[in-house]
């Protein structure tokens, strides 16, 4: 057999091989233009960057002031008063340093775990907040879905989106947001409200828009991971303030 | 109004500059697309992507092949790879999956000849089907795999004969087809 003829041959019936039907060329473009339109969304402009990085400095700073207050109101609390505090029979002997504090019935055993309460009180303050915030955005994402099935969103939820912008911002930038599930919901979140936070300077927006972000809630499926990520820390909240 | 001019215009962020590059290029960039991957929606996929990566990389384009070649490199990188995440998953996904991976050594009971290509077609290695597919299916030439694929035209020639080469061996039953 000749490797000429096999060869004809070959392409000949290799024309049947996973034969194109005529190319979608509309369907394409339309989707290659909703997706661009999100990128460029969800692209910080530099004025946007600027803006948000002055807001996410001004967040952090007030962050830092809220746990802050929030660990020496810990520290502060009367040590009968704090049964997590308080150490048991099993306590650990305490370090060289509460030997210096003021000798006390319960000043020497309350000492060592004080040491570590500031990280506790930190996480649970941060924990609180994030589901708190979590909270506010489940709520504005119902809202919003909810209005934009009329076909026009209220423009205040473009600000209310930008105010949750900041805090998400903020608490992402917090050294406390360690849990990566959080901070994988807090940058999707992100994009999101970024989008609806753009629409309040469109006040025309066409529903293509409200749909563009409704997808992208859908398909990153935030509803859930928001209700998941909200209860527990919710009680956090209530039992920490 | 020709290409340069097109580019230039798209890279300034005119819509009907990329809509006519699109227009220009979409046909055999889709094709090429659904060859390799045998469905419309794994296709529709790779075309989309291929044209937002190009768009959102215009600006990197400095002219030294054709344009046709620069979005060709693109497309060929996002199907492969996406064609190996697809692969991967259904590996994962089923048996059934991995049996059809090697469909045309299992023997079959009388599958035609169709079938028998598209089986062995299937079971290149990813490299020698893009060229097979590319040359012998889409009829591109040797310098324009070479260049989307990032290799010499010399190795896309060797690579044609070795994918040629497996599947007259997958397809000796069938000698008669083209001896006669």
């Amino acid at each position: 057999m000749s490797d000429d003829k096999f060869d004809e041959f070959l392409q000949r019936a290799a024309r049947s091989y996973h034969e194109p039907p005529a190319t979608p060329r509309e369907e394409m473009w339309t989707r290659i233009d909703r997706a661009r339109r999100v990128r460029r969304l969800a692209a910080p402009t530099p004025r946007r960057r600027w803006w948000l990085t002055v807001s996410a400095l001004a967040a952090t700073l007030l962050l830092g002031i809220a746990i802050g207050t929030r660990m020496q109101r810990a520290a502060g609390t009367p040590d009968s008063l704090r049964p997590t505090l308080a150490a048991g029979p099993s306590a650990p002997a305490a370090p060289p340093g509460a030997a210096r504090r003021p000798a006390g019935p319960a000043s020497s055993a309350a000492a060592p775990v004080r040491a570590s309460s500031p990280n506790v009180a930190g996480s649970a303050t941060f924990d609180a907040a994030a589901a708190d915030h979590l909270g506010r955005a489940e709520a504005l994402l119902t809202t919003f879905n909810t209005e934009s099935a009329h076909g026009a969103i209220d423009p205040q939820i473009g600000t209310w989106a930008g105010d949750l912008l900041t805090t998400t911002r903020l608490l992402l930038d917090s050294p406390r947001a360690r849990d990566p599930r959080t901070r994988k919901l807090l940058s999707d979140l992100e994009v999101v409200l970024a989008q609806i936070a753009q629409l309040k300077s469109q006040p025309d927006s066409r529903s293509d828009e409200f749909d563009i972000i409704e997808q992208a809630v859908r398909s990153q499926n935030m509803m859930t991971r928001l209700r998941d990520a909200t209860p527990s820390g919710s009680a956090a909240l209530a039992s920490g303030s | 109004m020709d290409e340069t001019d097109l580019l230039t215009r798209a890279r300034a962020g005119d819509p009907a500059a990329e809509r006519a590059l699109y227009d220009a290029h979409v046909d055999r960039v889709y094709r090429l697309a659904y060859r390799l991957a045998g469905s419309d929606d794994l296709a529709q996929d790779f075309t989309q992507e291929t044209f937002i990566r190009a768009f959102a990389r215009l600006g990197d384009f400095r002219g030294d092949s054709s344009f046709g070649t620069w979005l060709h490199t693109i497309a060929l990188s996002v199907s492969m790879n996406g064609l190996r995440k697809v692969k991967r998953f259904r590996t994962r996904e089923a048996d059934l999956d991995e049996a059809r991976e090697h469909g045309w050594t299992a023997r079959r009971a009388e599958p035609d000849l169709k079938q028998r290509l598209a089986a062995a077609i299937d079971a290149l290695a990813p490299g020698f089907r893009a060229v097979f597919v590319m040359h012998d299916v889409e009829g591109y030439t040797h310098e324009e795999i070479g260049s989307a694929l990032g290799i010499q035209p010399g190795t896309s020639k060797a690579q044609l004969s070795r994918a040629r080469a497996r599947l007259r061996e997958a397809l000796s039953d069938f000698a008669g087809e083209w001896t006669a």
